[in-house]
């Protein structure tokens, strides 16, 4: 092999080569580009999904100001559901305040968000207890509460473990309960949920995207 | 001179890869090793190519771009191994291709000529059809090993986010400038830091969070503390069982020697039992701390907005 040769075939391919990788290049985009759109990434939902999603069954509580509040009067609203009961030191408080977070966070999306305290402790949580609770917290977040089998009914369609606990304190009973946070979509569906220590960031990530998936 | 194009090329690709290789390793040791690696081997690859282009070098060279494309390719449109999902398509990553490309297509074309070397002179689809299936084969057959040693070689894959403690060091940052507890309070050897509740409503309870530090020689205790504000105060614990909380009262909590406790939401508070007003968002109310050692003294606790 001589160099003369190699440096010929060199000068001689130089122009089209260089054609050719422009087109190449060119192409590549393109294709990368379709290749992108036809497949957009999965969104991955931090929280919980419930497979398969499945519709929650109606339930009817008294709210804060004593009116009777169905579940299905929220549809079309993403609806976060949390179980908790007034008299909890830390869990509650907590949860309520993250919840104020991710309300925060979402700005004007915030609206479509509707968020719920159902309490498992419908003895002590009256309506007016509720109200002065929650106005301390958020005034929008609807509080729930009933007779003690309704509210019982509702934990049940959940599968929230509630169970009244004396620990030989001076408050009282305790009321240890599953402290989770429940997702219920626009139509109604229970999609996901998650631990009561979920981070703000992750909560709000997925409420966006299921607010821009029923867009 | 000899066959430049598709050195500069490969040499491009090669360190747009050393390149992007700190990222990927951010991401996943695996995929950090695995830019260094195909960068290294193309910049090795094109000075020996530059030296004297062989056959073998000739074929090394469409293996090791035309893998390196298909690769990339099929990591965009199915899940990386060591990866969460596919990879996006970028633009550093596209010229890295594209370079690539060029020299597959330069080496190609230089073969396809019986140009690059005597010894592969022939017809000139053969080199296409030659190139087309080495990088096929590279690409998948590697695709194939690193997805079956996943699994193999955890600590290869993807960091355990350290996003969240980002959030949380994050948060404590922002609380240090918005002051929402109450002041800091010395008594003797113990420091009583940033005692803060949430609002509360009467009759019910409130838990009171604060960190106690002990730079002492001796082991302390809070044994008690009281409030004008309540009936009340117990000491609690909490603790996790799956995804239900439980609350133990405790005699005391104990603050070692050159120690803290560091009483915060989830793991143990002050709780007011038997609250004589709200408690508001703002509000600030004193609360007697006593000691095993003796001492007494009053924190002043904020009541946080949530």
């Amino acid at each position: 092999m001589s160099e003369s040769v190699v440096g010929r075939g060199v000068r001689r391919w130089a122009t089209p080569l260089m054609v050719i990788g422009l087109l190449a290049l060119a192409l590549l985009a393109l294709a990368a580009t379709w290749v992108a759109g036809a497949f957009p990434r999965p969104y991955t939902f931090h929280g919980t999904q419930f497979e398969p999603v499945r519709p929650v069954a109606d339930f009817t509580l008294i709210n804060q100001d004593g009116q009777p509040v169905r579940l299905s009067d929220y549809r079309g609203k993403l609806v976060v559901l949390f179980f908790g009961y007034t008299h909890c030191p830390d869990v509650c408080p907590t949860t309520l305040a993250r919840l104020n977070q991710v309300m925060r966070a979402l700005g004007d999306e915030a609206k479509a968000v509707q968020v719920l305290f159902v309490s498992v402790d419908p003895e002590r949580d009256t309506p007016a207890v509720l109200k002065r609770f929650l106005s301390h917290f958020n005034p929008t977040f609807v509080g729930l509460t009933g007779q003690a089998e309704a509210v019982a009914a509702v934990n049940t369609v959940f599968g929230v473990y509630v169970n009244q606990e004396e620990v030989g304190s001076a408050a009282g009973y305790l009321v240890t309960h599953t402290a989770r946070l429940y997702v219920i979509d626009r139509q109604g569906r229970l999609v996901l949920t998650y631990p009561a220590d979920a981070q703000v960031e992750d909560i709000v990530a997925d409420l966006k995207h299921l607010l821009e998936e029923g867009k | 001179m000899t066959s430049y194009i598709p050195v500069i090329a490969i040499i491009l690709a090669g360190v747009i890869h050393l390149g992007v290789a700190p990222e990927h390793y951010a991401h996943a040791p695996a995929h950090g090793a695995f830019f260094v690696l195909a960068g290294v081997a193309e910049i090795l690859w094109a000075l020996a190519f530059w030296r004297r282009p062989t056959p073998r070098r000739y074929h090394l060279g469409l293996a090791l771009a035309g893998g390196l494309i298909v690769l990339w390719a099929v990591t965009r449109v199915l899940p990386a191994p060591f990866g969460h999902g596919p990879e996006p398509v970028n633009a550093s990553g596209l010229v890295c291709k594209a370079s690539e490309l060029i020299g597959v297509l330069s080496l190609v074309m230089l073969a396809a000529q019986g140009q690059l070397i005597e010894a592969i002179r022939q017809p000139p689809l053969r080199p296409v059809g030659e190139a087309l299936a080495l990088a096929l084969v590279v690409g998948l057959v590697s695709y194939g090993v690193g997805y079956a040693a996943t699994p193999l070689l955890p600590t290869l894959g993807p960091q355990e986010e350290p996003v969240h403690e980002e959030h949380m060091q994050g948060e404590s940052a922002h609380e240090h400038e918005a002051p929402l507890a109450g002041p800091t309070v010395v008594i003797g050897e113990l420091r009583i830091e940033g005692a803060w509740a949430w609002p509360a409503t009467a009759g019910g309870g409130a838990a009171v969070y604060l960190t106690i530090v002990n730079s002492g020689h001796m082991a302390d205790a809070l044994v008690s503390a009281h409030t004008e504000l309540a009936q009340t105060v117990e000491f609690h614990e909490m603790h996790m069982e799956g995804d239900v909380m439980h609350m133990q009262p405790v005699s005391q909590f104990e603050v070692p020697a050159h120690g803290q406790v560091a009483l915060q939401p989830g793991d143990g508070h002050l709780m007011l039992i038997g609250l004589k007003r709200d408690l508001k968002p703002g509000d600030r109310f004193p609360l007697g701390l006593h000691f095993a050692s003796g001492g007494e003294v009053t924190v002043t606790v904020e009541v946080r907005q949530p």
